[in-house]
């Protein structure tokens, strides 16, 4: 694949050891996992932000705001439910810390503060903490 | 990651049926946008300009880029690839075809060329390959791009990076 982005998954190393971004999305994420997997296929080879040809960008992925600046969103609404993947872009590494529902109000299990903490595990001890994204 | 790992990756969760039919209407809703906006900027288009070669109001291009949308008819991709002018393939296929188009994408997939770049690439291959039955080794490269050159002289290559989308 002639890719200009790699995304990593999450390894909850320290807990339970699972990639979570994986499990996620073959538990109660499953409803979004297509979508998801499909748009992360095209935007690992869409060329960097500010380019040319760039698709990173409205409709493909969105960009948090307040306590979550700094963070972008793939967004799936599926069966009334807004599903959302959260990620870090750092330079050509794309980092998916963790997920949520937005089912009247915006719901999911980790804070800014513990995201932030995971991607800097995630560059400081790759090998320990991340995975590149696994569609299965 | 290999292709031939994303493949597998790929393969491995085809096998749960609910996620194999999710996964042929994601491949469509998705790649359908992802290919239009791409389309749209390789031939250097804004919104409107595609939307007037259509004949239709520029927001309809805006709901058809997005890749939730999902409500395409067979008569909205052939008249997108008429004014894109390049072909379509709407066709069933196997499983095992679907995973490796998914796991082989590439920016050429994604927005190819249209049917004048397309022949422009394929006139240069042929002039060069038609160079090439003739000339010496040394020369026949720089000649098919650059035209003949005296013998003797020193050259000094340009640089040729050249950003995509660019003539082939």
């Amino acid at each position: 694949m002639d890719s200009e982005f790699t995304f990593y998954d999450y390894i909850d190393a320290d807990g339970s050891g699972v990639n979570i971004i994986n499990t996620w999305l073959n538990g109660d994420g499953k409803a979004a996992k297509a979508h998801f997997n499909s748009v992360i296929r095209n935007l690992e080879v869409s060329p960097p932000a500010g380019t040319q040809y760039s698709l990173w960008q409205h409709h493909y992925i969105g960009h948090l705001h307040d306590e979550w600046k700094g963070f972008r969103e793939i967004r799936k609404e599926a069966k009334g439910v807004q599903y959302r993947l959260i990620c870090k872009i750092e330079k050509r590494n794309v980092f998916l810390v963790t997920w949520g529902y937005h089912k009247g109000r915006w719901t999911t299990a980790s804070t800014p503060q513990t995201c932030m903490d995971r991607v800097i595990q995630m560059q400081s001890n790759p090998r320990k903490y991340r995975k590149e994204h696994d569609d299965s | 990651m290999t292709t031939v790992n994303k493949r597998e990756q790929i393969w491995q969760s085809l096998s749960d049926s609910e996620y194999r039919h999710q996964f042929v209407d994601e491949e469509i809703n998705v790649g359908i946008a992802f290919q239009i906006r791409s389309l749209r900027k390789r031939q250097k288009l804004l919104q409107g300009d595609l939307a007037g070669r259509m004949g239709i109001r520029q927001p309809l291009i805006s709901t058809w880029e997005n890749p939730n949308y999902g409500q395409y008819s067979l008569q909205t991709l052939k008249d997108l690839a008429k004014a894109f002018d390049v072909g379509l393939l709407v066709r069933f296929v196997p499983f095992s075809k679907m995973a490796d188009w998914a796991a082989n994408l590439s920016p050429d997939v994604i927005a190819p060329p249209n049917f004048t770049e397309e022949k422009k690439g394929i006139d240069f291959f042929k002039r060069m390959s038609e160079q090439l039955e003739t000339k010496d080794d040394s020369d026949k490269f720089v000649d098919a791009i650059k035209g003949p050159r005296p013998s003797k002289e020193p050259v000094e290559y340009a640089s040729t990076a050249t950003s995509r989308g660019d003539v082939i």
